[in-house]
């Protein structure tokens, strides 16, 4: 951050990169240029953007926290999932269409929390008592919950809707789902998650747990001498990490209005692009996370033009890359550290 | 089940399954003795797979095929090197970036080739030869012969890697340099060893063995590149070099088992047993969990400077 030249530097690189890949797919870049202007100029491209966003800035936060502690959670697609599914059962399986709002909108989200919280202790339990890596462990329980939710969307007896052909869920009563503001992909969920990134800063900053959390991501062994509880407080991270993302599935799918076949897929991996984008810090996770909502957005934009939008995964990719090699350091692991 | 033809199909289909394992673990487990984790090889193996199949369809030769993917491999994981070993970035997250790039170039790679063409139907030119077409006469032994030839080239070349990585690690000088440097590199630096030249030829290693076992899942399994087709078959890898407890018969030994849990998916099926196939799916993962959360003490075996950045 000492030359400032960098930053037009890589976003003037990333836009030529983009070109060249636009071009060897065939595409006009000023096609696609143009399809992206005209998009961009609907109302409901920058619903879209916040609605995606949304989900990544919830994730991303995740990310952050289990970071900071010092944990590899990668799983906050898993975890997400989770939510998700916890969700939809309790708005299929057990309200009925007379719900109001006020109860079944809080407990919905509470469900899909405590479910991503319960799939995410999965590995922080075996992380603690087992020392089983919870890199492992996270990215099997993401493959898991991907076919878990495949499996409980194929058949009526668990949430498929009854008498459908689709692979889905059934759709929630109309009182279960987020209102879009004007037709557009924008819901009230997208509302909270700044309020959750301002209250995580605070958290993170400002209180004794968030200190006693990020002084066990930078030493263990000497948080652990301090008197901090570091095996209570790395389960307590991973249970908070699995919540937020799990919270991010339950909101996804109130947007949504039904559990579809495959929801957000590898937003859990794209949310550690976010969290590092923003240097691990809670509310630098919402311009972070808008950014890479918008690259989203924009990407399933220009795929109807023919550019593939998987592109979007180099991309990513590259961001991270970009971002190791300007020397962003995780804690714990400073350039100038002697290895131990 | 007591049918002979049924044991023999199975172990057959066990070791075809465990060949990729097998190899993307051996490379693994090369990196991981020099202190290098690599998350990556997920995509390691994706490119692999894509640069593989697609080498193979344009020149007719699986032959071909499997030099691409070890160059794609051996390009990937030098992305990694330079990160973790030039700017000593977190080896997690650079392989996790790893991944990210693998998956978007390979698989925009394969938006872009297949457009206009269909690349599916009949690709028998350039899969990887059965080892039983090239030495007809050893199928005639019992049990083993058609357990063994039928199998690819690959199969054999993975199977006979473990000895010599095995002999590699434990009996050779330059091993034993290895093991050194993921034990203690600043030791191993005193007694003249060059710490990040030693992972970087690691680095090389493992994306060789890391591009051909992606190779295999496109010469060999199937005969057209899918998104996504390794599955996480890279990430259990990585979890069969930990069940080994890092040491090379051990890992091919775990490879061979979670081989059998992706062979044993294909038979409950076959055999009509009323279990969902999505439940199925989830077999070798479920049972990668499981194992390792059974089978870990306190001390895993671990390279004690695994993970962790090197300053000289």
């Amino acid at each position: 951050m000492d030359q400032f030249w960098v930053w037009p530097a890589a976003i003037l690189g990333l836009i030529l990169l983009v070109l060249v890949i636009v071009k060897l797919c065939g595409v006009e870049p000023r096609d696609a240029a143009a399809l992206m202007g005209r998009a961009m100029q609907s109302p409901d491209f920058w619903g879209e953007v916040a609605r995606r966003s949304a989900v990544l800035g919830l994730c991303g936060l995740s990310v952050v926290l289990s970071f900071r502690a010092g944990l590899f959670n990668i799983g906050a697609e898993g975890q997400l999932l989770a939510g998700a599914i916890a969700a939809t059962a309790v708005a299929t399986k057990i309200f009925g269409s007379e719900t109001p709002w006020f109860v079944g909108m809080p407990l919905m989200v509470l469900a899909g929390c405590a479910a991503g919280a319960c799939w995410s202790l999965l590995a922080g339990v075996l992380r603690v008592w087992k020392s089983v890596s919870e890199v492992i462990s996270t990215l099997m329980l993401n493959l898991i919950a991907i076919w878990l939710l495949r499996y409980v969307v194929s058949y009526p007896q668990l949430l498929q809707e009854p008498g459908s052909n689709f692979s889905q869920g059934a759709p929630f009563v109309e009182s279960l789902r987020f209102s879009r503001w004007g037709g557009t992909p924008f819901h009230t969920g997208v509302l909270l998650v700044p309020l959750i990134l301002a209250a995580a800063q605070v958290f993170l900053f400002m209180t004794r747990g968030g200190l006693a959390l990020r002084a066990t991501g930078l030493n263990p062994v000497a948080a652990r001498a301090c008197g901090i509880r570091t095996l209570r407080l790395g389960l307590l991270t991973f249970g908070a990490a699995g919540a937020l993302a799990g919270c991010a599935g339950a909101m996804g799918v109130m947007a949504q209005g039904y559990l579809p076949h495959a929801l957000f897929p590898d937003y859990g991996y794209m949310a550690i692009a976010v969290a590092l984008v923003a240097f691990l810090h809670p509310l630098a996770v919402l311009p972070s996370a808008l950014f890479f909502g918008f690259l989203e957005t924009a990407a399933s934009t220009t795929q109807t033009a023919g550019v593939p939008n998987e592109v979007l995964f180099a991309i990513q990719g590259l961001v991270i890359v970009a971002l190791l090699c300007r020397g962003v350091r995780l804690p714990g692991t400073k350039r100038e550290d002697a290895p131990a | 089940m007591s049918d002979p033809n049924f044991s023999i199909d199975l172990a057959a289909a066990v070791l075809r399954i465990g060949t990729p394992l097998i190899l993307a673990a051996l490379g693994e487990l090369i990196l991981e003795r020099s202190g290098v984790l690599n998350i990556g090889i997920e995509g390691v193996m994706l490119g692999g797979a894509f640069f593989g199949f697609w080498a193979g369809y344009a020149s007719g030769s699986p032959y071909l095929g499997a030099l691409a993917a070890m160059a794609v491999g051996a390009a990937f994981t030098l992305l990694l090197a330079a990160l973790v070993l030039r700017v000593r970035a977190d080896q997690i997250v650079a392989g996790m970036a790893l991944n990210l790039v693998a998956l978007g170039v390979s698989n925009t790679a394969f938006s872009i080739v297949k457009r206009g063409v269909t690349m599916a139907g009949n690709a028998d030119n350039f899969r990887a030869p059965k080892f039983g077409a090239l030495f007809p006469n050893l199928t005639q032994i019992p049990l083993l012969g058609p357990i063994l030839c039928a199998q690819s080239v690959l199969t054999w070349a993975a199977l006979f890697l473990v000895p010599v990585v095995w002999f590699y690690l434990q009996r050779s000088e330059r091993g034993m340099e290895l093991r050194a440097v993921g034990e203690n590199p600043e030791a191993a630096a005193a007694s003249g060893v060059d710490v990040r030249a030693c992972r970087l030829k690691a680095c090389l290693a493992a994306g060789l063995l890391g591009g051909l076992a992606g190779a295999c899942l496109t010469l060999e399994f199937a005969d057209t590149y899918a998104e996504r087709c390794t599955a996480g078959r890279g990430f259990v890898a990585l979890a069969a070099v930990v069940l080994g407890r890092y040491s090379t018969l051990g890992t091919a030994a775990a490879c061979l088992f979670f081989g059998a849990t992706f062979a044993a998916q294909d038979r409950f099926q076959a055999a009509g047993w009323s279990i969902a196939p999505e439940l199925l799916q989830m077999l070798p993962y479920a049972a990668t969990v499981c194992v390792l959360a059974l089978s870990l003490r306190r001390n895993t075996g671990a390279p004690a400077a695994l993970g962790k950045p090197y300053v000289r």
